[in-house]
């Protein structure tokens, strides 16, 4: 079934006239259910004079970053990183197979987007398209890097999914690309990191 | 009459083999050196026999001892779990290695070897299982894979007592024995769907990365990298994978630097425990005073030390020593730390083995320098 046998030693945790309840979470990274895009919690890492968070799905297919370059900008980047089935610059899902990254050309510098609440809130975002970029060495091989508002950073605490709207990328008959320049949030952000993100700029 | 003497003069007085008939044999050797640990230890070759764990019992009973250099092409696989059972038992580490007279009777240990099928299944036993790593001061590495499991073998060891002819015919028996010995030993059960995967005549052969993940080789020689984290309002450098509880942290808390040793277990008394020994709370008071942290070749002094109780993800006992800024500043460039007491004796040596702890490699010193810029404020 393709379970992680983990799930033998969580159930040993309970005694055996009791239940070992799984948080959603773990359900996912040990894959009793479904899903591999699932996003482990926050690595905090050093990214030039400064830091970044980053976090990797289950999957090992997509990743999210932030950090900043200068506090005084107020911009925060945020990267969604994609590796590619083949490792090289192109992506595939259902609807499109191997686009290259340079038909990913916005029209527009600015994309409306929203940070996803549970519950069905969401605030708007508007995030600036910044570049495409490969970075082989870690295994991502197209990413999106934008820049947000030190406000709208602050509001990525309890959201669980950046979304864009794929219409709203203004990408000529590539629409699909949505899904690669959207990305999960996991858990576990609090405002103490996205403090600590600002105060570590690079 | 000191310890080393009694070893020197055990390995002196009855060298070679102390048991030996059909199968594994168990040696105990030396190297000839003087020291505590490190220069004597158990050879176990040959296959794996139903009569194997009772030599092992035997052996342990004329004074045999670890840790235990595994070289063996596998045998009965109960057998091999009955004999891992016996090795934890008996407190011993298992390695993987060969070993050969370099005079008189003196041995070494040597490059190759390897411990397969059964055998990888006994090297489970070990209480630190060392693969493909250090051992004895030697940088050997030894093979380990596992076997498809024969799980109608399995089966016949408890079918005189506990299964209907029903049960035997369930393969979750079968799992549910080897999973269940799998988590007696702290292994990860992810190996039994390794094993479980091979197709006939497959093997499979751990990297030294799955080794660690799935925790067929434990941390005495393994890397434990250093990472960020954050503690409270600030930044704390840890060793260890996450979800590692015992490890070594990094930080500071307003103007003062401090190195904790972290630990996920202790007795009822509280006191911090290893997998081999607890320390006294009396001993670790004591051996504080006066000591000296040593960070790779540097030592510096320790102000004072606190210990803490049942803190959050685990933490049984944290230990934190306040040590200068440059302790701290020091770490990447060192591999381990260790702590020298006022006082050298056998006894104070052995609580200040509190605070060894050893990485692996050297790491990116830019995680300290964002450790001391983002200190703990209250």
């Amino acid at each position: 079934m393709d379970i992680s046998t983990e799930v033998f030693s969580f159930a040993s945790t309970a005694s055996p006239d009791e239940f070992a309840y799984m948080t959603e979470a773990h359900a996912a990274e040990l894959r009793v259910v479904d899903d591999p895009g699932a996003m482990k919690p926050w690595d905090i890492l050093p990214l030039a004079s400064g830091l970044m968070i980053e976090s990797r799905s289950v999957d090992k297919q997509k990743a999210v970053r932030f950090f900043c370059l200068s506090r005084e900008t107020g911009r925060v980047h945020v990267q969604i990183m994609n590796a590619s089935d083949d490792g090289s610059q192109r992506l595939t899902n259902e609807y499109a197979q191997g686009t290259l990254d340079k038909f990913f050309f916005p029209r527009l510098g600015t994309f409306e987007s929203e940070l996803r609440y549970p519950e069905a809130k969401a605030q708007p975002l508007r995030l600036s398209f910044n570049r495409v970029l490969s970075e082989p060495e870690s295994g991502f091989h197209v990413n999106f890097d934008f820049t947000m508002s030190e406000a709208e950073f602050r509001a990525v605490p309890g959201a669980n999914h950046l979304y864009f709207w794929p219409g709203h990328a203004y990408v000529l008959d590539v629409n699909f690309w949505g899904q690669f320049v959207a990305s999960k949030i996991p858990a576990r952000m609090d405002s103490i990191l996205t403090q600590i993100v600002l105060d570590n700029c690079v | 009459m000191s310890l080393r003497f009694v070893l020197a003069a055990f390995l002196w007085l009855s060298p070679g083999a102390i048991v030996h008939a059909e199968g594994m044999d168990f040696k105990f050797v030396g190297n000839g050196g003087n020291c505590y640990h490190g220069c004597a230890w158990a050879i176990a070759e040959g296959e794996i026999t139903e009569e194997t764990p009772a030599k092992f019992t035997e052996f342990v009973k004329q004074g045999g001892t670890g840790p235990i250099m595994l070289k063996s092409t596998g045998g009965t696989v109960t057998s091999a779990m009955k004999l891992a059972r016996l090795i934890r038992a008996a407190g011993m580490e298992t390695m993987i290695g060969t070993s050969a007279p370099y005079y008189n009777n003196w041995y070494e240990p040597k490059k190759g070897g390897a411990c397969t099928d059964a055998c990888a299944i006994a090297f489970l036993g070990g209480t630190q299982r060392l693969v493909g790593l250090k051992t004895l001061n030697h940088e050997l590495s030894g093979r380990l894979s596992f076997d498809r499991l024969n799980g109608a073998e399995i089966l016949e060891t408890i079918a005189e007592t506990k299964l209907t002819g029903e049960d035997l015919l369930q393969e979750q028996v079968e799992i549910g024995l080897f999973v269940n010995f799998l988590l007696e030993m702290g292994i990860s059960s992810e190996v039994y769907a390794k094993m479980a995967a091979l197709a006939p005549g497959g093997k499979f052969e751990p990297s030294d990365q799955e080794a660690r993940d799935l925790r067929i080789a434990t941390t005495v020689d393994a890397e434990h990298p250093w990472r960020l984290d954050h503690l409270a309002s600030g930044l704390m450098a840890r060793t260890g994978e996450r979800g590692e509880i015992d490890g070594l942290w990094a930080f500071c808390y307003k103007e003062t630097f401090l190195l904790a040793r972290t630990f996920s277990k202790a007795n009822e008394a509280g006191e911090p425990c290893t997998d081999d020994f607890c320390y006294s709370v009396d001993g670790i008071a004591d051996v504080f005073e006066g000591a000296k942290l040593n960070v790779g070749k540097m030592s510096y002094p320790i102000r004072y030390a606190q210990t803490l109780r049942d803190m959050s993800d685990g933490i049984k006992l944290l230990v934190s020593a306040a040590v200068p800024r440059q302790a701290l500043e020091s770490l990447p460039a060192a591999t381990q730390v260790t702590m020298s007491p006022a006082v050298d004796s056998r006894v104070m040596n052995a609580a200040a083995t509190i605070f060894k702890w050893e990485w692996g490699s050297e790491f990116d010193p830019r995680i300290i320098d964002l450790v001391l810029k983002n200190c703990v404020s209250g």
